[in-house]
């Protein structure tokens, strides 16, 4: 009994870190319309940043998360200029789009491959091998200040979207692109503003998946896949959906990975997507995307 | 001028049938690897093509098709030791009907939710496959070699994939003019309306995916003969999807030669960057930037591009 | 009365690389004039409020509003100088609520005490919409929906406001309504260039009528002469000849 507890823990903790990779995934999906399939990669880049600071000059990686986050706001707006501003409001936006974000997941993927090699990395902070006891349940230290920064973040972001005057303005245009320039809004700002911002969101969580995965390059493939699921699942462009979605999917992984076999575990993820598409076809895409 | 339609491709047939009689005076194996190589990948490409092009599908998890296509072949060489060569066709039929029962549930969504679930079906077949035991796991399985002089050794693949290759090309003929390929066309623009014209909407896309599914899975039969060895990793790889995706838009989508094209600019730009490059991590970054420049600036390709202008050479103007 | 405020000149336009919709219109407005353009469908009402507000735009002409050269700007830079437009789809955020859409309404504002204000001033003349600060725009019944979108219309004190179907949906109470408020708007001095399918109902609330057909302004007359004119009454409005 426990031993559930102890997994369900975890799984709630990790959870939360793939809540924060997923929200600003949905962020851009929810104000741009486009599916970001370069996103997890704007991760590991962070997770790089952060993997490097802590070598060199024994940053600690959640410290880091500033760093992280403005190196991939940065490298988001240089990919949003380069590569997604020519072809805002064309006709074949979504798909296209699609493939648009495949190929600089390539790009970056190459990138770093070509400097860091397929090694397998993990920073390894102090805090890295300690754990916690509560009672008989034992937790993880490292687990545990990743799900409590990750919930911080989300909770903030949470809030600059409901009271802020430009998150609302984000909410409005995600709602309808026409209708939120109708009343002044400058879409196309909003939409740069959102990408930076979803993709600083990927850096912070790539500073605390530094400490709490081991990566490499290639690793981003496997990410794509699950992160997807949880925004899918989530209902597309809803924040609080995707973070449902992972912190339920988690813990089942976790789950899944305590009594069947760990490489079982991402299994979840991939098989819920394909349930929703069975039982709700729609997905909540429909909603925008029909 | 109209006879240059028909004259160019049975040139360029007959010297591909003819080629490997060279062999008789030198041995030519690696130009005939890098043609049996771009044969294979126009079977893929051209299957591909079918529900990417026409029905507007972007599939980036049609190696899945080919994987299983290699291990029916794979399992049937190693247990009951009949020849791959035999299996072409079971492995195309097994390949279809798996990719029937995939589009019967992937299909009913559109536009990004099919590109996610097509990596969805990738990934999960990776698990499955590294951890199912009676086909070697992650260590795959091993097939028997062909007892051939090394000079002939590749001839069986080489006709085997030639053929396959003018069987996808001309099913991707018949797709685009056929009333099938109508259909199919009217689907990809507008699934409503398609249903009211009276179109069976959820037949003519699973039909035509399991249809390519089978194309690819045949080619995955000779493949495995061809690779000897079969892994997980070898096939459930997105890079694969990736270059079967990047080749048919870098030739054009939805015509019936794009994908030809495609398939050897891009296989000829490969050999280029591997002399000078050697086979490192930039080759995915090369792809990458392929893909995003080609999507950029010419989003119909080469042929759709050149139609646009009305400079398209005849013998590639087939619709 | 006499001052023109918004003028077209020669203003073509159409969409992506289709044919041409409006062919060298010229159109002016004045202050405080309600303004209705009717004619059949395919006329190209709707496209001009679109040309005007730049959601489309023009392929030649300009458009001055207030003597400035608008085209070229992009809707929002336009809505920005004080012309606001209500298109058919309603244009609320359906999952914001109502205090965020009046927000949203005054985005531009730079000043947020003054928004604040307004927002209050606002509430008074809608006092049902002060009942509903918290509830989400699109769950509202359709009469609170749009004085939801006529105080959101008002926030920013338009100069300028294009209305396209103001009754398209709308339960006969529910469109008096509308066009009380059309009329209460204009009282305070702001211009109002309207599209109405309902012509009739368009018109008696007007004070010029602009008949419009095959993307060219056919005549412009006063109201009322438009409403008696015979021949218009046949072509556009829908009665039968008599004998």
């Amino acid at each position: 009994m426990i031993y559930i507890l102890q997994v369900i823990i975890l799984g709630l903790c990790l959870g939360l870190v793939y809540a924060l990779m997923a929200t600003g995934l949905t962020l851009i999906f929810g104000v741009m319309r486009i599916v970001n399939l370069a996103h997890p990669i704007f991760i590991l880049c962070g997770a790089y940043v952060a993997y490097w600071l802590f070598v060199l000059y024994g940053l600690d990686p959640i410290l880091a998360i500033p760093i992280a986050a403005i190196v991939c706001g940065v490298l988001g707006a240089i990919v949003y200029k380069l590569v997604f501003e020519k072809d805002a409001g064309s006709q074949k936006y979504s798909e296209m789009t699609v493939l648009l974000t495949f190929g600089t997941a390539m790009i970056l993927d190459g990138t770093l491959s070509f400097f860091f090699k397929n090694t397998q990395r993990v920073t390894s902070p102090s805090y890295a091998t300690d754990a916690f006891f509560i009672g008989d349940i034992f937790l993880p230290t490292a687990q545990l200040y990743s799900g409590l920064v990750s919930l911080s973040l989300i909770v903030a972001l949470a809030l600059f979207l409901k009271f802020s005057t430009l998150g609302v303005a984000i909410r409005a245009t995600s709602l309808s692109r026409v209708n939120a320039e109708l009343v002044g809004i400058n879409v196309k700002f909003v939409c740069l503003f959102s990408f930076i911002l979803g993709c600083a969101l990927a850096g912070c969580a790539g500073s605390l998946v530094s400490f709490v995965f081991s990566f490499f390059p290639a690793k981003h493939f496997e990410w794509i896949a699950v992160l997807m699921s949880l925004v899918v699942l989530g209902g597309m462009g809803s924040i609080l959906g995707a973070v449902t979605a992972a912190i339920v999917l988690s813990v089942l992984a976790s789950l899944v990975g305590a009594f069947l076999a760990p490489s079982w575990s991402t299994m979840v993820f991939f098989l819920a997507l394909f349930v929703i598409l069975l039982i709700r076809p729609q997905g909540m895409f429909g909603k925008y995307l029909s | 001028m109209t006879n240059s339609k028909y004259l160019v491709p049975l040139l360029a047939l007959l010297m591909l049938t003819m080629f490997p009689l060279v062999q008789f005076f030198s041995n030519q194996n690696y130009i005939i690897h890098l043609l049996l190589y771009a044969f294979f990948y126009i079977i893929m490409t051209s299957s591909w093509n079918i529900i990417g092009g026409y029905g507007g599908f972007i599939s980036i998890g049609h190696n899945a098709f080919l994987c299983v296509g290699a291990y029916v072949a794979g399992y049937a060489a190693v247990r009951y030791g009949i020849s791959p060569f035999y299996l072409i066709g079971l492995s195309g039929l097994v390949a279809g009907i798996f990719g029937f029962i995939v589009g019967l549930i992937t299909l009913r969504v559109k536009g990004p939710s099919f590109i996610i679930s097509s990596i969805a079906l990738i990934m999960i077949m990776r698990i499955v496959f590294d951890h199912w035991d009676l086909v070697g796991g992650a260590s795959g399985i091993t097939l028997p070699f062909n007892s051939l002089p090394v000079q002939w050794s590749k001839l069986p693949h080489y006709y085997s994939f030639l053929f396959l290759a003018l069987a996808a090309i001309y099913l991707n003929w018949y797709v685009r003019h056929s009333k099938f390929g109508l259909a199919l066309r009217a689907v990809s623009h507008d699934e409503t309306r398609s249903a009211v014209a009276g179109i069976n909407v959820k037949m003519i896309k699973v039909t035509a995916f399991a249809l390519s599914a089978f194309l690819i899975g045949s080619a995955g039969a000779v493949w495995a003969d061809y690779l000897t060895y079969i892994r997980p990793n070898m096939f459930l790889v997105i890079l694969i999807a990736a270059n079967i995706v990047l080749m048919v838009i870098l030739g054009g989508k939805g015509t019936v030669t794009g994908p030809i094209v495609g398939t050897v600019i891009f296989i000829l730009f490969n050999e280029i960057i591997l002399t000078f490059f050697g086979a490192t991590e930039l080759n995915i970054l090369l792809t990458g930037l392929l893909l995003v420049i080609t999507l950029l600036y010419f989003p119909d390709g080469i042929v759709g591009s050149l139609k646009n202008k009305n400079i398209l050479p005849k013998f590639l103007d087939w619709g | 009365m006499n001052d023109v405020i918004l003028k077209l000149n020669n203003v073509t336009a159409g969409y992506q690389n289709g044919p041409d919709i409006l062919k060298s219109v010229d159109l002016t407005l004045k202050k405080g004039e309600i303004k209705c353009i009717i004619g059949p469908n395919g006329a190209g009402k709707s496209t001009i409020l679109k040309a005007i507000a730049g959601i489309l735009r023009p392929r030649n002409g300009n458009v001055l509003f207030n003597d400035r050269d608008l085209v070229g700007l992009e809707a929002y830079e336009i809505m920005r100088q004080g012309i606001c437009f209500l298109p058919q789809d309603r244009a609320l955020f359906d999952t914001l609520n109502v205090s965020e859409n009046l927000w949203m309404a005054g985005y531009t504002l730079h000043d947020k005490k003054e928004l604040k204000l307004r927002i209050e001033e606002v509430l008074t003349v809608f006092p049902i919409l002060k009942k509903r600060l918290s509830q989400y725009a699109g769950t509202m019944s359709g009469g609170e929906q749009q004085q939801l979108i006529f105080a959101r219309a008002i926030i920013l004190k338009p100069q300028i406001m294009l209305i396209d179907e103001p009754s398209l949906g709308l339960a006969p109470s529910i469109v008096e309504q509308a066009f009380k408020h059309i009329e209460e708007i204009a009282l305070t001095g702001v211009s109002i260039l309207l599209v109405e399918q309902n012509a009739r109902r368009g018109l008696s609330s007007s004070h010029t009528g602009v008949v419009m057909d095959l993307g060219q302004v056919v005549f412009e007359k006063d109201a009322k002469e438009v409403l008696n004119d015979e021949r218009i009454q046949e072509l556009y409005l829908g009665k039968r000849k008599s004998k």
